[in-house]
């Protein structure tokens, strides 16, 4: 289809040369489905993982359906593919409409499918176990350069339409949109950083504390500038058009927007606390994520404000209240984020299912409710149709409110009770609960919480009925027209006369995306230096050693299973936490740890210090069947670990790869390492002999038990230098 | 097993040898205080943008989504 065509019109006496444009709907439509769809296979995930956790024989005995696999697959669909496509779908629908030109219909065409391709490979590859072991950033390498082009196509795509615009300002949804762009290819470019060793398979390029900190400055942005930013850009553009008036106040909205890509770069750390990150940078993650509450409030009321006098078609309306309980979600997230960023309160919540209730508060109720609502309020007008049926709109915002409750609830009963079990001693100063008897409390939640998944999830399934009979009832509008005036030459050009310097900056897309990068750059810059440079902030530990290559097998598997899912590597500086793993973890053990382990959950117990701490054959019977060593474990089976062996070919790159990355291997090792692979996997054959248990010594859990017998036993041999 | 796979003792200290090979910063200290200078400068620009706007100008881009 022609981009434009001319035609001469006389307005009101004056002659204007108006153009008709076309704005590309087929774009948008095909981001809204993509939507859907991979809403419905990441929440089917996420229910997999939550009744795996609940009823642990779901994990069937496989590898791709067993919890450390499935989870990242959940949070990866949900993040990059509902979400991700949300955003596009939105973004294609709004930004055409506020610039007043269609998009490039060779790029929007490069980003749907490229995307597409993306997520599907991410999705196969994180079910065969290829990852990077990174919450949230676990793609590996080629789908990690793959996600880097299609966000440069994204921005070209953008860009090229700020630039084409036949408006003389930039609305401030297209202010987040840039906001956003720029955060995230930053994030996610230096967060991905790796060393490949094969095709599929990589080293992180940090190490330990370092890597912690990068990758919760971008775990925690992948919230702000992924799951925050973009939506608030849709709310300002949807919920006005969707109640029909202006937002409550621009001039709000703007501040709005500065204060919070400001602030929330700098507030990642808040996801280290007690850990072994220098204290300093600690502090800095609580004061900005404290500080983070005004302009998330100021942007929550400005929403809900600009339904004021409006709140009559609240009632009727589905669209509205699913806008109205999105933006109370947000509100209630960005309350108890801060919250939970406060020490004293971390200290409890942290490594519970209080986190995991919190992401949901946000994921259900802001993402998920923003998104229903912008395709039940954007579907039906690019078809040219009404809705299908607004009582099932209602019905499915009331399943999903319900939903929200019966998931969230649960954990966060589940996760005081816990937290205060783990923390409770006996008159005599010993734990009065060891691990496993806290975990019927938590076993309990997941039942209910799997129930307010699945309620969720029909909700979602009544929305794509609905969808299905909308669409039967109309025409897609392909490229819908309008008629616009061009934009004055002397606004396209320099300061105009008489004009302001924010005007200039403000009007130039190219200055505003430069400032925008200046603002993040600098709080990820600040934050992470000093951590990367001084010394004295990872005191080395002289009898920390590298990883021997067979531990270094039994490592990859570690973090092919997602066993980081589930259990910690990190002892917190508190009596209970050291009474029950041992001696508090230091920054300098860590060095060698490319990528850290550290968790963030504990579904199972902390495993910083587990090696030496049982036999071998415990570890051999405890991954067969968990069940055996501990009777209400809820850990799934790990069968396939003694039928796979490990691959010897890959031990010279894995070498040659952290030898790169700096890990002192004498020159030439990675020749030599297989030799070293067969030596200690005969003592660990042996010993497993002596427990009439006959293993190969290139069994996948001859490494594992390696790997898992080492953890934290380097400190023991000398103290801190 | 480990003894075997060590290298020379100085060769340890190169840990994380991209951003290693950057010299070190002396006084962390001011870091904290240069994020609050540049934090307040731009939110009083940004302020300072919002309010000096007309509401003329203001209400025109207000009503943006409005017009499609």
């Amino acid at each position: 289809m022609s981009q434009t065509l001319s035609s001469s019109t006389k307005t009101e006496g004056t002659s204007m040369q108006l153009e008709t444009i076309y704005y590309d709907n087929k774009i948008v439509k095909q981001f809204s489905y993509a939507t859907l769809f991979w809403g419905v296979i990441g929440m089917l995930a996420g229910l997999w993982a939550a009744l795996s956790l609940a009823f642990p024989d779901v994990n069937l005995g496989l590898p791709a359906t067993t919890f450390g696999r499935m989870r990242p697959v959940h949070t990866n669909a949900v993040i990059f593919a509902f979400v991700g496509n949300a955003i596009f779908a939105g973004v294609y629908y709004s930004m055409q409409r506020l610039l007043k030109v269609r998009m490039t219909d060779v790029l929007s065409k490069i980003h749907f499918w490229g995307w597409q391709l993306t997520i599907l490979f991410g999705a196969i590859t994180l079910w065969m176990g290829y990852t990077q072991g990174k919450e949230y950033a676990e793609l590996e390498w080629p789908l990690d350069i793959a996600v880097v082009i299609l966000w440069v196509v994204f921005g070209a795509n953008m860009l090229i339409a700020m630039l084409n615009r036949r408006v003389s300002h930039l609305y401030v949804a297209i202010w987040f949109y840039v906001g956003t762009w720029v955060a995230v290819a930053m994030l996610y470019i230096v967060n991905a950083m790796s060393m490949p060793y094969s095709f599929l398979e990589s080293y992180s390029w940090y190490a330990g504390v370092q890597d912690a900190l990068v990758q919760w400055w971008y775990g925690h942005n992948a919230v702000a500038f992924f799951l925050t930013t973009p939506f608030l850009g849709l709310m300002y553009y949807f919920v006005p058009k969707a109640a029909n008036r202006p937002v409550y106040s621009y001039r709000w909205s703007i501040i709005h927007f500065w204060a919070l890509i400001f602030l929330y770069i700098w507030a990642g750390p808040h996801h280290l606390l007690y850990t072994a990150l220098p204290e300093w940078a600690q502090s800095l993650g609580t004061v900005f994520s404290v500080m983070l509450i005004a302009p998330s409030w100021g942007g929550m009321l400005n929403g809900l404000l600009t339904l004021r006098g409006a709140w009559d078609k609240v009632r009727e309306s589905a669209i509205l209240k699913f806008f109205v309980v999105a933006l109370t979600c947000y509100g209630m997230a960005t309350f108890e984020g801060p919250m939970l960023s406060i020490k004293f309160v971390n200290a409890i919540s942290h490594y519970t299912d209080w986190t995991v209730a919190h992401v949901h508060i946000g994921a259900l109720g802001w993402n998920g409710f923003l998104a229903f609502g912008m395709l039940y309020w954007l579907l039906p007008r690019i078809f040219n149709t009404k809705l299908y049926s607004n009582k099932l709109a209602n019905t499915h915002f009331w399943l999903g409110t319900l939903g929200i409750v019966l998931y969230a609830i649960p954990l966060y009963w589940a996760a005081f009770t816990q937290a205060s079990m783990w923390k409770k001693f006996t008159a005599e100063g010993t734990l009065q609960y060891q691990f496993y008897e806290t975990l019927n409390v938590a076993q309990n939640a997941y039942v209910l919480r799997s129930i307010g998944g699945l309620i969720y999830l029909i909700g979602v399934f009544l929305m794509v009925y609905n969808i299905y009979k909308t669409v039967k009832s109309g025409k897609l509008i392909e490229g819908e027209k309008a008629e616009v005036a061009p934009l004055p030459k002397n606004v396209k050009k320099g300061k105009a006369k008489g004009e302001h310097w924010h005007g200039w900056i403000e009007r130039r897309p190219v200055q505003m995306t430069v400032l925008a990068l200046i603002a993040v750059g600098i709080g990820g810059l600040v934050e992470m230096v000093p951590t990367f440079l001084v010394k004295s902030n990872v005191p080395t530990i002289s009898s920390v050693e590298p990883y021997t290559p067979l531990e270094l097998h039994g490592r990859n598997i570690y973090i092919r299973e997602g066993c980081y899912t589930c259990h910690s590597q990190m002892i917190r500086p508190f009596r209970d936490e050291e009474a029950r793993y041992g001696e508090f973890s230091k920054a300098g053990e860590f060095i060698y740890d490319f990528p850290f382990q550290w968790g963030s959950k504990r579904t199972g117990p902390d495993l910083a210090r587990i090696g030496k701490k049982y036999p071998d054959s415990w570890h051999y019977n405890h991954m067969y069947d968990p069940k055996m060593m501990v009777s209400n474990s809820i850990m799934p089976k790990y069968p396939w670990l003694f039928t796979n062996s490990i691959d010897l070919g890959k031990t010279g790159p894995m070498i040659k790869a952290m030898t790169k990355l700096g890990v002192p291997y004498s020159e030439g090792y990675h020749k030599e390492a297989n030799a070293d692979v067969e030596a200690q996997a005969k003592l660990i054959q042996a010993s497993l002999a002596k427990d009439d248990i006959e293993v190969r010594t290139t069994d996948e859990i001859v490494a594992l038990i390696a790997y898992l017998q080492r953890l934290g036993t380097d400190i023991k041999k000398e103290n801190v230098n | 097993m480990a003894k075997s796979i060590r290298a020379s003792p100085f060769q340890k200290y190169k840990i994380m040898r991209f951003i290693n090979s950057l010299s070190s910063i002396e006084d962390v200290s001011i870091f904290p205080i240069i994020t609050l200078v540049i934090f307040m400068v731009v939110f009083i620009l940004a302020l300072i943008l919002v309010f000096s706007k007309s509401k003329k100008t203001i209400n025109e881009i207000k009503n943006y989504p409005l017009e499609d």
